[in-house]
């Protein structure tokens, strides 16, 4: 019984913060399920300067995987939303699933005074280009 | 065991059901990591956790509550977020990022037609879950910041108080940002092309105007729009939510006014490091330093060549790659400088100065690669005094007509650009491109946009139904309390008074008498009509005479 209520109350400590339920198991494309569940980014640094490919920034002397900063597999030249469709319901309104494709994402860089310097950026490759900038730079 | 089962039915049906909006983290992370993290930690700035995810779930969690005293939807707002790593090097990388899963047009409900809306809002709009198959939001944290190979120096602060201290980062406003775009802020259009989103605009982009062509978004072609989205400082919001209330948010815009060899002023972006400028603001001769090294003027050298002549005065400096503002600011200082001058280095409007220094004690402008040049030029020629202060006319991050201005910079920042406040606001806002550190939890002006986006269409409606036969104001705004409404009557009448909640449910009924004409004063104690005192957030106060009505927006803080 004690362990009985010991799960009442965990379970009511559980107000706002979910796991997700299996009553809403979702139905995104194979395109939306690669973008939530993507590949492990691997850290600059961890990767062997001897890997094809691999190169060293010259600057700062950072190991920069040109591949490690590539867009998650999803090569963009244009706008994110650009190739989503829009479907149409019978009573008219109209929707689109972006899947994650228009997100907006932070970046930092350390500045020469050790302060950090905040961007905003609304593209992956526009924050891995940010990244890729500053490793290159060492944050001038 | 039957009745221990619907128990625990019931249990969640309760927690999981709340009777208005409630932000619900949908945890994607497995065990042991993310949101699931079991290393021990101590509570830290008022969060509760003892471990490392339950710390993260906190703050997600309290960002949650944030915009959900703003936003208050009756339809719950579902995130899902996971703790992940993320781009990353020593010195930069990714934070995290967050945006909408899906939009929506011509819906039951829709303020416009043919106008996109993320999914989080159409839902409010039309009190139901549209898409119940899909969450309304999706954020992606870095999990592996402060480990060696990702922005080494640095971890993320968990805390709720802003004291992050000089390495950590601190995660509660980066998430309100964030979350603030997953919720509407932002273009959907292409500003590389000028086209909507499939053949559309979104509600965001019916505010956007650019204030040299006087057009709005909306009836632009695409090339204009382009074209919009670069014109630096001329791009504005004109929603009327945010534009009446912006005095409430933004300072007065600082300014170098010059005589001598050089009459004229010029717009100054201010430093969140120095002292306040003032309207009465600092007067003195203009000297351009020379620190004797590389770039002689750009003060990054200690002590200056010239500091026996720059005593005294103000010191004008080229802005540098090399070192920070806050850098050139205490070098002019220690220079015996009154003021310091900081020519941009690169084309576009003033710099805006950001850094921590807190030994530097005299006013700190920056001003435009033109007019900055214009100055030293000028130096050339003659004396050239100079006065920096506020200008008492206009804000720091509105055009002179006080409308909030977007960020615009030429060449375009896709995805920055135009999804942004411009930097130019001082006090810093929520939504411009940088997270700056002198941020509030209190979704500053940036709340007010969601009034004009349409997230709450009935007091909107209120708002729209305006006279200006009676003078009404509120003060102070925001306000912990509820602050004083004054109104002015041109004759007697009868008036009634009321506030309003985000919701369009009215909390307080202040007045209904006939009152004289002349100037009368009501003073709001923050309490609703049970004598209980209400939440932080947005207010509309209705003032009805007859057939005029006026209203206003009052905002709480907590």
């Amino acid at each position: 019984m004690r362990t009985i209520m010991s799960m009442i109350l965990l379970l009511a400590t559980v107000t706002s913060v979910h796991a997700e339920p299996a009553a809403r198991i979702r139905t995104h494309s194979c395109d939306i399920l690669l973008r939530l569940h993507p590949r492990a980014w691997q850290p600059l640094n961890t990767i062997s300067p001897r890997t094809p490919g691999m190169r060293l920034e010259p600057d700062t002397g950072e190991t920069v995987d040109p591949a490690s900063l590539s867009p998650l597999g999803l090569q963009r030249t244009t706008h994110p939303l650009a190739d989503i469709p829009v479907q149409t319901r019978a009573d008219g309104s109209r929707f689109a699933v972006l899947g994650g494709r228009l997100r907006s994402y932070s970046v930092v860089s350390i500045g020469p005074d050790g302060k950090l310097i905040p961007d905003c950026v609304h593209s992956e490759q526009e924050a891995i280009d940010l990244v890729r900038a500053h490793a290159k730079n060492g944050g001038r | 065991m039957r009745r221990l089962a619907l128990l625990l039915v019931a249990l969640f049906a309760f927690t999981s059901s709340p009777v208005h909006a409630t932000f619900v983290i949908v945890n994607l992370d497995g065990p042991g990591e993310g949101f699931n993290d079991p290393t021990p930690v101590a509570p830290v700035g008022g969060n509760p956790g003892t471990t490392v995810g339950q710390q993260r779930l906190n703050v997600f969690t309290k960002a949650g509550q944030i915009w959900d005293a703003i936003l208050n939807s009756a339809v719950p707002i579902r995130v899902r977020a996971a703790f992940d790593p993320l781009p990353c090097a020593v010195t930069s990388g990714v934070l995290g990022s967050a945006g909408p899963t899906t939009v929506e047009s011509d819906f039951s409900g829709a303020g416009f037609a043919a106008t996109w809306y993320v999914g989080a809002e159409a839902n409010r709009l039309t009190g139901t879950d549209i898409q119940p198959t899909f969450d309304d939001l999706e954020a992606t944290f870095n999990s592996v910041i402060g480990t060696p190979s990702c922005l080494t120096s640095r971890s993320w602060y968990y805390g709720y108080d802003g004291n992050e201290g000089a390495s950590g980062i601190d995660l509660l406003p980066v998430l309100l940002h964030e979350f603030g775009h997953g919720l509407g802020f932002l273009s959907l259009t292409d500003e590389t092309t000028g086209d909507y989103f499939a053949g559309q605009p979104g509600i965001y982009e019916r505010f956007l105007f650019d204030n040299v062509t006087n057009k709005l978004w909306i009836n632009m072609t695409p090339a204009e729009r382009v074209a919009s989205a670069i014109n630096t400082t001329h791009l504005v919001w004109t929603g009327p939510a945010v534009n009446a209330n912006a005095a409430s948010f933004l300072g007065k815009r600082a300014r170098v006014q010059t005589s001598g060899a050089l009459v004229g002023t010029f717009i100054g972006g201010q430093g969140v490091f120095s002292p306040a400028i003032t309207l009465g603001g600092t007067t003195g001769n203009v000297v351009l330093v020379n620190d004797g090294v590389g770039t002689t003027s750009d003060g990054c050298n200690n002590p200056f060549v010239n500091a026996a002549t720059v005593a005294g005065k103000i010191a004008l400096v080229d802005r540098s790659g090399t070192c920070s503002f806050a850098q050139q600011a205490l070098n002019a200082q220690n220079a015996g400088a009154i003021a310091v001058i900081i020519i941009n280095n690169v084309a576009g409007p003033e710099p805006q100065l950001r850094g921590a220094a807190p030994t530097v004690a005299i006013p700190v402008v920056g001003v435009s690669q033109p007019d900055g040049n214009a100055i030293r030029v000028a130096l050339g020629s003659g004396t050239v005094s100079a006065t920096i202060s506020l200008d008492p006319a206009k804000l720091a991050g509105a055009d002179d007509s006080g409308r909030a201005m977007m960020y615009a910079p030429n060449p375009l920042q896709q995805g920055s650009s135009v999804s942004h406040w411009d930097v130019a606001a001082f006090p810093n806002l929520l939504m411009e491109p940088s997270i700056n550190p002198d941020l509030g939890q209190n979704v500053d002006l940036t709340r007010l946009a969601f009034y004009d986006i349409g997230w709450f269409p009935e007091l909107v409606a209120v708002e729209a139904t305006s006279s200006q036969t009676i003078a009404f104001t509120h003060g102070p705004n925001p306000a912990r309390g509820g602050g004083v409404l004054r109104f002015q009557l041109p004759d007697a009448r009868r008036v009634q008074l009321d506030v309003f909640d985000a919701a369009g449910r009215r909390v307080a009924h202040l007045a209904d008498a006939i009152m004289p004409a002349g100037a009368h004063s009501v003073q709001w104690s923050r309490t609703d009509d049970a004598g209980r005192r209400v939440g932080p957030g947005v207010y509309l106060a209705r003032l009805k005479s007859g057939n005029v009505v006026k209203s206003l927006h009052i905002v709480l803080l907590d």
